[in-house]
């Protein structure tokens, strides 16, 4: 059956690798949200698969899940759902999605990410922020006193 | 087994070391920036106090947001009354460019109630002095007063004000360094000031003007020799109805305009209008008003955006171009650049017409998609050969989304499978399974113009299209393909010489085709 260009590119995938080896299918047009896999593609240099040695299989299942969510139509409450589950993820989870997106310059998967990080940060002390995101207090006492005294304003 | 159960088992505690180290200090600048661009500067500054890796974060952050409502919020303001925790913020703000160091900002961000005159010039100075390079301000309700000054000649590049209510632009000069205008709900008091504005853009790239009020104007010059980009919603704030958008005559000096968006009724576009460069459109009507005395002339529009490649528009231009609509514009210029045309329409009498005038118009042609909505009321058409250049030579492939069974809609397919000589390809996709594949086999008769079209229809989902079948008719008739592959029935063309008698030979054939079919497809389906 010969395909037509404009249907053929609709159905072309690409296979990305992570970083310990698991290998995951995705439409290329879904792929091409990744700035850093689209100049990729666009270059031509890998038609087989293409290493994304940063991520692990892990955190790429639910970048690529991502990707498919924000892909091609669909209802925007669906799409909403489903990036809800996504930041649901405990912290540490969180900030690997977010090094992983900012590593394939998927703005719209940092942005969600950094946000609901905002979110989280907001109306809370310096003390659960430390307790939440495990961020050692290396301050004396009196240097602590001194950063409060310059920011005055904010406390 | 035992043996891997062991390594799992080693390796576990170290992934619990793994969730206790401190990631987000050690995640790059520019993220930990990113993240700090969704909090208040208030919020950020509290971030200093975290561990000694942030604290000069907060003061190298390039993104600032002050929001007096988190502002008012805080304990210490708790027992002051409005206008002193205003005047306090104001402070806070001038304080806060004050203590940080000379990194660069981008964007200043402002959400604010209440503007002072006064304290939004010093405020604006402050952005010159500091290379701000994106001031957005959002305002709450109420008629405010903002001064643009001069202020902006310096380095601002973006101005950005979105607004609940509006804003009064007073004493204003020319935006001569800017290179992005974001204005929504802005009162243009008088013709004066819009001149001002818009007239003379320097170095303006990306002009957005979104349900601004020209409640006295009657005529708008934007005269910018760097616009690229020009998104014009004509609506008024909806508070006000419809009554303060634009009406008047729209002359655009824009000769190196590459994108036009326009959302409202027909404007006159005046004559002089220069779009040479123009590549992308799109044009919704809504709204259309005749106030008495004004003749609206979509033929002027036309003209405007003649040397478009790429073209997008709402109903409502379809509708215009059919011969009952001639009053909204009797002669329309071709668009002889045209490449690809996008066109939301209903399966309507008028709106066909209208889509067949507009095609023929658009004689190079090459790519064509149809969104259907659901018609407000139910007409019939027939169709019939009509000379319509794009079909004859360019067009190969159209494509088409519908939500349901439109009305007319096999009646549009017999028409492009009669009329499109170059035709190859009708994709065909649904948002709801509605569409009865077999009325599809009565097109088989049709007289086609080209060689062979084929026909597929398919359904929408998040993940792509999934097509559900594939109809080719070719000069000896029709196969029909399903999904996986295999073609299951041939249907021969009846030749019209014969009698009563081999027609209705194809009746019974296709009555026991389809049955076949039926039971082929659904053993295929499951």
């Amino acid at each position: 059956m010969a395909e037509t260009p404009a249907s053929a590119a609709a159905l072309k995938t690409v296979t990305l690798v992570s970083s310990d080896g698991e290998r995951f299918e995705i439409a290329e047009s879904s792929a091409k949200q990744s700035i850093t896999i689209g100049n990729i593609i666009d270059d031509g240099c890998c038609d087989a698969s293409i290493p994304v040695p940063n991520v692990t299989g892990k955190v790429l299942t639910k970048v690529i899940e991502y990707l498919k969510n924000h892909g091609g139509g669909g209802g925007d409450a669906e799409k909403k759902e489903k990036d809800d589950e996504l930041v649901s993820a405990p912290v540490p989870v969180l900030l690997d999605y977010i090094l992983a997106a900012n590593y394939l310059d998927i703005k719209g998967l940092v942005d969600l990410v950094a946000q609901e990080i905002a979110d989280s940060m907001k109306d809370k002390s310096p003390e659960w922020v430390r307790s939440e995101f495990n961020i050692e207090n290396d301050y004396t006492p009196e240097e602590e006193e001194a950063v409060k005294s310059h920011f005055a304003w904010a406390f | 087994m035992g043996f891997t159960r062991k390594i799992l088992k080693c390796s576990q505690p170290e992934n619990e070391k793994i969730i206790e180290h401190d990631w987000l200090s050690n995640l790059p600048s520019d993220i930990l920036y990113h993240i700090l661009s969704f909090l208040s500067v208030t919020e950020a500054m509290k971030t200093s106090l975290l561990s000694r890796k942030w604290r000069y974060i907060p003061d190298s952050a390039p993104y600032l947001n002050f929001d007096f409502r988190d502002f008012w919020n805080q304990e210490h303001c708790l027992a002051l009354s409005y206008d002193e925790c205003m005047i306090k913020f104001w402070s806070f703000v001038k304080w806060a460019f004050i203590i940080r160091d000379y990194s660069p900002i981008f964007r200043l961000r402002l959400h604010c109630d209440y503007f002072n005159a006064y304290q939004l010039q010093s405020l604006f100075c402050l952005c010159v002095v500091r290379n701000v390079q994106e001031v957005d301000i959002f305002s709450g309700y109420g008629v405010l007063r903002c001064p643009v000054y001069s202020f902006l000649h310096a380095h601002v590049d973006a101005f950005i004000q979105n607004v609940n209510s509006l804003v009064k632009f007073e004493n204003s000069m020319g935006f001569w360094n800017l290179k992005t205008l974001n204005l929504v709900g802005v009162h243009f008091p008088d013709a004066d000031i819009a001149k001002e504005v818009l007239s003379d853009c320097g170095v303006l790239e990306n002009l957005f003007l979104e349900r601004c009020c020209f409640l006295m104007i009657k005529f708008l010059k934007i005269s910018a020799k760097r616009l690229r980009n020009l998104n014009f919603v004509n609506d008024g704030p909806y508070w006000w109805g419809h009554m303060c958008m634009f009406q008047g005559e729209l002359e655009l000096r824009t000769p190196n305009l590459v994108s036009f968006y326009y959302s409202g009724p027909v404007i006159r576009l005046c004559q002089y209008s220069d779009m040479f460069f123009l590549k992308n459109a799109s044009i919704k009507l809504r709204n259309q008003n005749n106030p008495g005395g004004l003749s609206v002339d979509l033929g002027a529009m036309v003209s405007g955006i003649r040397h478009v490649e790429e073209l997008s528009v709402s109903p409502n231009f379809v509708l215009y171009f059919s011969p009952e609509f001639s009053r909204y514009g009797r002669k329309f210029s071709p668009f002889d650049s045209l490449r690809c045309l996008k066109i939301d329409m209903r399966g309507i009498v008028d709106h066909v017409e209208g889509l067949i005038k507009l095609l023929q118009h658009s004689p190079n042609l090459e790519a064509l998609c149809i969104q259907f909505i659901q018609p407000s009321r139910i007409s019939h058409w027939k169709s019939r050969e009509v000379d319509v250049p794009c079909l004859s030579h360019n067009l190969k492939e159209i494509e088409i989304a519908v939500c349901r069974d439109p009305v007319n809609f096999l009646e549009l397919i017999k028409f492009f499978l009669q009329n499109g000589k170059s035709l190859e390809k009708i994709n065909i996709t649904q948002k709801e399974q509605r569409l009865n594949p077999e009325k599809f086999y009565a097109l088989h008769e049709v007289q086609l113009a080209s060689e062979a079209v084929s026909v597929s229809i398919s359904s929408a989902s998040p993940s792509g299209r999934k097509e559900l079948i594939k109809l080719v008719y070719g000069k000896c008739g029709l196969s029909v393909v399903t999904k996986t592959g295999k073609s299951n029935i041939r249907i021969r063309r009846s030749i019209r010489i014969a009698a009563k008698k081999s027609a209705r030979l194809v009746e019974r054939k296709m009555r026991c085709a389809s049955m076949n079919v039926g039971i082929q497809t659904s053993r295929k389906t499951s």
